[in-house]
């Protein structure tokens, strides 16, 4: 154990840093294992460049310009020593550099995980401890039946079923056409994100547009990773509301509502903050469906139309980077463990 | 001094944010309902266009974008039918680029004579010797099966006569010579000096400048691409056929349910690749146009000829009684198509509709396969292109109708990638799939499909006397007695051998808001939208 404040900063820096390196081999590793898995997947690009009216050497032109005829392990090497500067390769699809698909399509995907986190982390963690703190009563009932719902709504059928409400029938939200409206011009590019790009350049349409276009996958989004979150604070809290301190503090004549907020709560989030993590990538990465209902340009729908059409480089790309975002998010959580519970030792 | 920050004021701002967002929610759709009233035209379309380049069939939207952003020397002429609806008119050609042409008796020297006045998007001109340079472009470049195909294997075969005359000498009649080598993908129009200026050592046609750059030849310009969102385009300055729209927004919707419920409600006024299940809600709802026209694109059952029981004909003709045509026709295609009857697909020029005996008869089905000696429990694996609505439920029908005959079908749901992959490594046993001649001329769909290196006889099809049938009908000219004579004995031997099972051929439906007028219905049934305009 660290004896100074100054020692505990120097193990968590250090701790940090073994992390960060054990990401390099994990990268590496991934890597190879995602390229041979992608290869391995049957289906010819240069055919799908092509379409039906081709012939056998303009078929024979392209895959040696799309280097289709290098062996294997020469394509890995190339792919493999593009990675190390930066270059994840091209897209056929788009004509793109795959990082710079992934630079645009980021910041739409970060906007939308992070708004739909937000929501679900304020609606999620109140229920599991409105509902864990009133055992057996129409609340406790009411936040385990939103739990089930939640987790077992499809989320591609819960953002139709907003979409056919709220703007086809009620018509009080935006047409689900994409970041923002058709005939309203984008923000200057700063951070990529439309909400905080039309903030930064005082441009209030574009607030207005990008937020009401936002609102319906967020909901659809935080709805159900909501569920989840509330599923495991009631678990969590019924745990720690059964221990020991809790029931000493009830005899010590301590508040029921400091009980449940302000020692319960913190014991119970643990697991939660875990569990948060894990959705946190998820939300990011892999909300493909919600993308394509509302026609939202993120990672996930690149990735999900470039495999259907046998463009691998996204994949290998789409994949590497939300692994990325995995392991940073976990180290965030494993640090995050020490701030909740100073007995928990990063070391 | 900053406000405290309370948990009501939170409350109070946040829902100020959610309000604010939803009352714009509620506006956004007025000022789209004034900017309609412009000659603004919003169009939903499916996916992002994968490149600029033209000699790349990447699909239907980039065919799409191509039509706008390059333009050819000529299009099909135009007609109307009964209902003022208008569509292509295969014995008139409509002028573009060219503002007249010739073709010589034996059908392998074309002339063309160009607009003076074209020019390409940056002010350089279209003159004769631009076009020669962009059609050897693509022939350099290996870009086009379609001029090879047409007749012009090389650049040398394109003469300038003068500034405004161009020929091409042909190195055998084709049958649709004309059409082939002015009007298909590969007559595109591109700035070939430019793109040269982009080649490299790795890349010496200048092929990767063109994926996301171009300078256009076609009536409208690139105005801004927001990848994998959408795309705005604005009348070319220099275009020497002044278009009516100001501007055309290509919004991609992904989810064809989506893009439904936005043209219902008036948000997008033309919408491409609407599910056909929907058509039929859409004819009453308000506001919104439905047109459909009988199309070339063909639905089949094909079998491989390489291996049994799928080469025994008593199996083939089996199959032939087994198919389950007009729940197909009711089930998958909702009744919006039309019974094929051929080896080619209905409406197009040659096609002979009565040589085809097959009628859905188990009974007879029953008789043909015991004749084929099928072993009991015979189980067929086969691909089917996840997504599509027509295969899916084509094939599943399939399956229930040869469940009854005791054949079993695996169904292998993939990707379309990875099935034409199969397909065209010629690795499937059995499968549904569709083609659609761009030329509608059955010819055409012989070169491509029948002869044994044709790039889509996936199933190995080979019968010498068909075979020199359709060679000779490529080159002899589209209409002639002979030519039709010809092409009638080609089906009667092809249907004959169950060269495929023909099941049926789609109509073509395109949805727009009411107010959507001029739009032209053409063989590859890829819409010119700077025909459109804002009524």
């Amino acid at each position: 154990m660290p004896d100074s404040p100054q020692g505990e900063v120097m193990e968590i820096i250090s701790y940090v840093a073994r992390r960060l390196a054990t990401i390099i081999p994990t990268l590496l590793g991934a890597s190879m294992v995602i390229f041979v898995l992608t290869m391995l997947i049957p289906g010819d690009p240069a055919l799908m460049r092509l379409g039906n009216f081709a012939t056998a050497e303009q078929l024979q032109s392209l895959h040696e310009e799309m280097g289709l005829t290098k062996p294997l392990y020469e394509r890995y090497m190339l792919y493999l020593g593009g990675l190390l500067r930066g270059d994840m390769g091209r897209s056929w699809r788009t004509g793109n550099l795959v990082l710079d698909d992934l630079r645009a399509r980021l910041p739409m995907s970060i906007e939308l995980g992070v708004c739909s986190m937000l929501l679900a982390i304020a609606i999620g963690i109140p229920v599991g401890v409105w509902s864990a703190a009133s055992k057996d009563s129409v609340i406790d009932y009411s936040g385990k039946a939103y739990g089930i719902l939640g987790v077992a709504m499809p989320l591609f059928w819960g953002g139709l079923v907003l979409v056919y409400v709220f703007y086809f029938k009620l018509g009080i939200a935006p047409a689900p056409t994409g970041r923002i409206d058709m005939l309203v011009s984008p923000p200057t590019h700063i951070t990529g994100s439309y909400l905080l790009d039309g903030l930064l350049t005082g441009d209030l349409e574009v607030v207005m547009s990008s937020a009401a276009h936002l609102v319906l996958p967020v909901i659809t989004l935080a709805f159900v990773t909501g569920a989840s979150i509330a599923r495991m604070t009631y678990t969590s809290m019924r745990k720690v509301l059964a221990s020991q301190f809790i029931l000493v503090s009830h005899a010590y004549g301590v508040s029921p509502r400091a009980i449940v907020y302000k020692f319960a709560l913190k014991n119970a989030l643990m697991p939660v903050v875990t569990l948060i993590g894990l959705q946190v990538g998820f939300l990011i990465g892999g909300v493909v469906l919600v993308e394509v209902v509302f026609s939202l340009p993120g990672i996930g729908r690149y990735a999900v139309e470039s495999l259907l059409v046998n463009d691998f480089a996204p994949v290998q790309g789409f994949v590497l980077l939300v692994l990325v975002v995995y392991l940073l998010v976990n180290l965030l959580v494993d640090l995050l463990y020490g701030v909740l519970n100073p007995q928990v030792h990063n070391g | 001094m900053p406000q405290e920050v309370t948990r009501r004021r939170f409350m109070f701002q946040t829902l100020g944010v959610l309000g604010g967002a939803t009352v714009s929610g509620n506006l956004l759709p007025l000022l789209a309902e004034a900017a309609k009233r412009k000659q603004v035209l919003r169009v939903a379309i499916e996916r992002d266009f994968e490149t600029l380049r033209p000699e790349l069939s990447a699909g239907d939207t980039a065919n799409l974008l191509r039509r706008l952003i390059y333009t050819t020397p000529i299009l099909w002429g135009t007609q109307q039918r009964p209902d003022g609806s208008l569509i292509y008119d295969m014995d008139r050609i409509e002028m573009g680029l060219a503002t007249a042409y010739k073709v010589s008796e034996d059908r392998q020297l074309i002339e063309f004579t160009l607009d003076s006045n074209a020019k390409f998007a940056n002010g350089d001109p279209i003159n004769a010797q631009a076009l020669k340079e962009s059609y050897a472009w693509f022939l350099n470049a290996k870009g086009s099966g379609q001029l090879r195909v047409n007749g012009l294997p090389s650049a040398d075969r394109i003469e300038v006569v003068d500034e405004v005359t161009v020929r091409l000498r042909l190195d055998r009649p084709v049958a649709w010579g004309l059409i082939g080598n002015a009007l298909l993908s590969s007559s595109s129009i591109v700035h070939a000096q430019e793109i040269m200026k982009h080649a490299t050592a790795d890349d010496p046609y200048g092929t990767k400048w063109l994926e996301t750059k171009t300078i256009e030849s076609g009536p409208f310009v690139i105005e801004t691409w927001q990848k994998g969102a959408m795309m705005s385009l604005v009348p070319n300055p220099h275009a020497f056929q002044p278009a009516k729209l100001e501007r055309i927004i290509l919004q991609i919707i992904p989810d064809a349910s989506t893009r439904r419920i936005v043209l219902e409600r008036g948000d997008i006024d033309f919408a491409v690749q609407i599910a056909t299940k929907d058509i039929p809600d859409l004819r009453k709802a308000s506001g919104v146009k439905v047109l459909s026209y009988p199309s070339a694109r063909g639905w089949w059952l094909g079998m491989t000829w390489n291996k049994a029981p799928f080469n025994n004909i008593h199996f083939r003709r089996a199959m032939a009684w087994a198919m389950p045509y007009e729940t197909l026709m009711q089930v998958v295609t909702h009744g919006l198509a039309e019974r094929s009857r051929s080896c080619v697909p209905n409406n197009v020029s040659g096609y002979v509709g009565d040589l085809w005996p097959y009628e859905t008869n188990l009974e007879k089905a029953r008789e043909e396969l015991a004749q084929a000696q099928v072993p009991e429990g015979f189980t067929v694996t086969i691909p089917v292109y996840a997504g599509d609505l027509f295969d899916e439920e084509a094939t599943v029908l399939i399956k229930e109708s040869l469940a009854k005959l005791g054949i079993t079908l695996t169904l292998q749901k993939m990707p379309i990638g990875q099935k034409r992959t199969l397909l065209t490594k010629k690795q499937v046993d059995m499968a549904v799939y569709d083609w659609r001649p761009w030329v509608p001329d059955a010819g055409y769909f012989i070169y491509w499909n029948w002869l044994p290196d044709s790039f889509t006889n996936y199933w190995n099809y080979l019968n010498p006397e068909a075979q020199v049938l359709g060679n000779e009908a490529i080159t002899m000219a589209i209409g002639s007695p002979e030519r039709q004579a010809k092409l009638r004995r080609f089906q009667e031997i092809v249907n004959g051998d169950i060269g495929l099972v023909p099941l049926f051929t789609q109509f073509d439906n395109l949805v727009m808001r009411e107010h959507v007028q001029g739009y032209v219905y053409y063989p590859d049934a890829i819409p010119v939208l700077a025909k459109l305009s804002i009524g």
